[in-house]
């Protein structure tokens, strides 16, 4: 992996969400090729982007249906009822087979985390943010990698402020 | 000693977890021991010519750890792009975007056994096979450590991060392999060919055994489905591959994935069982699936809501059905698959809604969620009533109740927060006098513990109280004989009635506008008086206005005059005879006063003492006429009404 900060991910997502995480599912694609986990997240906050839903899916190949199990480096994993925030990707094509789980799932607006497990931060119940999946080397390394939700909002929030200065 | 033997027992401990701290994690599941894995590698990036080359360094350097253990081999070219279920070990490049991951390690298994794994390499970023970054031979050792069985470490090649050019494994990850794989021995090894074989119908498929270790290796197969066979059922090796064949036989199967195993055993090898996974995909009618998209697992309802599911079959869906706490509740045959729920029939806490998708051959989907009943709480204000008129302070009074309890209840008046009370009762004081009069809304909400409100609300009407003043007489004034008291009242709804006082005493009730009163003083003695109006609104709410009025002295009685000659004199005077009586209604009357009226004005003739009734004027004219006013005087020297006469 590649390291991506903060801003790295801030600027490059299509939409940063905090919610919780209320379904993890695991299908085969349309065209079997690959086994997907489809998570749903129930929205509680939104730092970038809008969504009139107020619940998304998140989708990446991984997962396990009856004997066989896909395990992908570097993917995130989601535990029912975690806290997450994440760093999201639009799934431009969810027609494509690969992509498209064999439920259609259409309905809702459907994303990849972006950066892998590097997009994805737990927060804990004292509204702790870590990223401890993807950082397993020194946390000093890593200066984004635990800090609590405010200053990961308040951080983000800059980023997107001068991020839209710039492109003004 | 026994401390002592405690303290180097606790050494020993420490030293071990410092040494396993930073030591490899294994994903849980490896390549049959002995197996040799062949990889296609599709050379499709444009940035480097020699990929090839540099992927089987990688894999030369894992199989240099131990090659009886694991073999990775290249097994040829292929086009494929990208990763896929498809039995075949593939390395590929594809340009995945801007993802932070170089290259992603597939890793598909059965149980604790490798099946498949595929490794793409991300062709956004830059590649390089001769120094630098990112260098494929760096990456690609990593990605193979994934498809042999590693995770991420802390450490050495199986760090997440790219951090530079390291084309050798480190101790810590030829640990790993090792613990998986062994270092080799001098026991038989049981090595296969492969670790799976894949049917889409029945066939017969070919895999091979060979003895990887020292000596003979004298094996038996088993399978464990009745639908295939395996032959020979057992054979020797001393080195060379022996081929044995895997039949299937898919007569009375429907459609579907079916997986069964081939085990390899050995009473020698120090390496058995091994296994072989045999895959069969028959093509046919797969069974539906469905999903409950609305509510979510764990979900807080209440009242009424609208269970939402989706179903999907290659051939159809038949019916779908909807269960709450396993009895069923409703079948649909067609979409949308919803399902209005009433739970506010259900006890509060955990339920389960489970739906069953049933496809043209009945086969079954089924998705099932468990959601929180918690009913909203109820909130009635018991006091005052809808319609109720108030004017003063009135205690709102509210019963509030919640199957989990009430968190906080909130009055609002016209829609002002008042006050907010955690703890019953509930009540709350409100002085209506600070508004103004007409209607006014009274509401209350409660909040249950998990925030769900209720509200009710009642219209009270605020009366104000009347008003009232006395505009006649004026207070101070000197009244007698019919006194007219009048008033000005007033009031926001209404007034019932006027009461008027005379020191104290009730004298007229009139509940008819104007309000006034007419006080026949005749019969009342002469003195100072208080004059009180009370009004009274249609609610019994009061006013009143009060003044002090001075009663003067009333008229002498019997006042007459007579003219006479006063004959007890030789002069021959006339005189005029007054006589009078005192007014049984005076008191305190220190004199009279006698005034003659001429033309319209009066001459005072005499004070006298309150004890004389008569007067005579004398030296009057014989034919002249003679007009007279006699007033009473009190003691504060107030004239009372006079009494007139003519005396001829």
């Amino acid at each position: 992996m590649v390291k991506l900060s903060l801003q790295d991910l801030t600027n490059a997502a299509d939409a940063i969400v905090l919610g919780e995480v209320k379904k993890i599912q695991y299908e085969w694609s349309m065209d079997r090729s690959v086994i997907l986990t489809v998570v749903t997240l129930k929205i509680q906050e939104v730092w970038k982007r809008d969504f009139y839903d107020n619940q998304i899916l998140i989708q990446f190949p991984g997962g396990k249906i009856g004997d066989i199990g896909l395990k992908v480096s570097d993917m995130p994993t989601f535990q029912k009822k975690e806290r997450v925030l994440v760093f999201l990707k639009s799934i431009k094509n969810i027609n494509d087979s690969k992509n498209s789980p064999s439920v259609s799932l259409n309905l809702l607006p459907a994303f990849s985390v972006f950066g892998y497990a590097q997009g994805k931060y737990s927060v804990d119940g004292n509204g702790v943010a870590h990223k401890s999946e993807y950082d397993l080397v020194s946390k000093d390394s890593e200066p984004d990698s635990i800090l609590s939700l405010s200053e990961l909002k308040t951080k983000i929030y800059s980023i997107l402020q001068q991020d839209s200065k710039e492109k003004n | 000693m026994k401390k002592k033997c405690r303290f180097s027992l606790c050494v020993a401990i420490l030293i071990v977890f410092i040494s396993v701290s930073l030591a490899y994690v294994l994903l849980g599941y490896k390549w049959p021991v002995g197996s040799t894995e062949p990889y296609r590698i599709n050379e499709n990036t444009a940035q480097v010519a020699d990929e090839r080359n540099a992927v089987v360094s990688a894999m030369s350097s894992w199989n240099g750890i131990n090659p009886s253990g694991l073999t990775l081999s290249y097994a040829g070219s292929t086009s494929v792009i990208t990763y896929s279920y498809n039995g075949s070990n593939t390395v590929c490049w594809n340009n995945l975007g801007a993802t932070g991951a170089l290259a992603t390690a597939y890793m598909w298994y059965s149980g604790s056994t490798m099946v498949e794994t595929d490794v793409v390499f991300n062709d956004f970023y830059t590649w390089s096979t001769s120094g630098g970054n990112y260098d494929v031979q760096t990456v690609a050792l990593h990605e193979l450590g994934h498809c042999v069985g590693l995770n991420h470490s802390s450490t050495g090649i199986m760090r997440p991060s790219y951090s530079g050019i390291q084309r050798s494994i480190d101790s810590d990850a030829e640990a790993g392999f090792i613990a998986m794989y062994g270092g080799g021995g001098s026991s038989p090894s049981i090595s296969l060919d492969r670790t799976s074989l894949s049917f889409t119908g029945a066939g017969e498929k070919i895999f091979k055994v060979r003895n990887s270790g020292a000596g003979t290796l004298s094996y038996q197969m088993s399978d464990n489905k009745n639908w295939m066979s395996v032959s020979p059922e057992s054979g020797d090796s001393t080195g060379e591959w022996d081929e044995i064949a895997v039949n299937v036989d898919s007569s009375g199967l429907g459609g579907g994935s079916y997986s069964g195993t081939v085990t390899v055993s050995s009473g020698d090898a120090d390496n058995s069982p091994q296994k072989l996974n045999v895959y069969l995909t028959l093509k046919g009618d797969q069974p539906p699936t469905v999903s409950i998209t609305f509510p979510l697992d764990g979900d807080v309802v209440t009242e009424k809501i609208t269970v939402k599911a989706i179903a999907s079959d290659d051939k159809g869906i038949k019916k779908v059905e909807f269960y709450l706490d396993g009895k069923l509740k409703k079948t649909l045959k067609s979409t949308p698959y919803n399902y209005l729920w009433n739970c506010e029939n259900y006890s509060s806490g955990s339920h389960t809604i489970k739906v069953k998708a049933y496809d043209t051959i009945s086969q079954v989907g089924e998705d099932s969620i468990k959601v929180i009943v918690d009913q909203p709480p109820k909130v009635t204000i018991t006091s005052p009533s809808s319609g109720d008129i108030v004017s003063k302070k009135v205690t709102i009074k509210v019963k509030a109740s919640d199957d989990n309890g009430i968190k906080k209840v909130e009055f609002y008046i016209g829609g002002k927060l008042k006050k907010t009370q955690e703890k019953p009762p509930y009540r709350y004081r409100w002085d209506a006098v600070n508004y103004s009069g007409g209607k006014h809304t009274i509401k209350v909400k409660a909040y249950d513990t998990r925030d769900q409100v209720a509200e009710d609300s009642i219209k009270v009407i605020v009366d104000k109280p009347p008003k009232i003043s006395i505009t006649s007489p004026i207070s101070g004034s000197d009244v007698i004989g019919n006194v007219s008291i009048q008033t000005s009242a007033s009031d926001d709804r209404g007034i019932k009635k006027v009461g008027f006082f005379i020191n104290g005493h009730l004298k007229k009730t009139d509940t008819k506008s104007p309000y006034d009163f007419i006080w026949n003083t005749a019969s009342v003695f002469n003195g100072a008086y208080t004059i009180k109006a009370v009004v009274y609104d249609t609610i019994n709410q009061t006013a009143h206005d009060k003044i002090a009025v001075i009663l003067i002295p009333h008229a002498p009685l019997s006042f007459s005059g007579q003219k006479q000659n006063n004959s007890s004199t030789l002069l021959q005077q006339f005189i005029n005879v007054l006589t009078w009586q005192a007014s049984p209604m005076n008191e305190n009357i220190n004199k009279y006063r006698i005034y003659r009226i001429e033309e319209g004005s009066r001459t005072l003739l005499i004070e006298l003492d309150a004890t004389t009734f008569e007067y005579w004027h004398t030296d009057v004219e014989k034919d002249l006429m003679y007009t007279y006013a006699l007033v009473a005087v009190d003691s504060e020297n107030r004239e009372g009404v006079p009494a007139n006469i003519t005396v001829r």
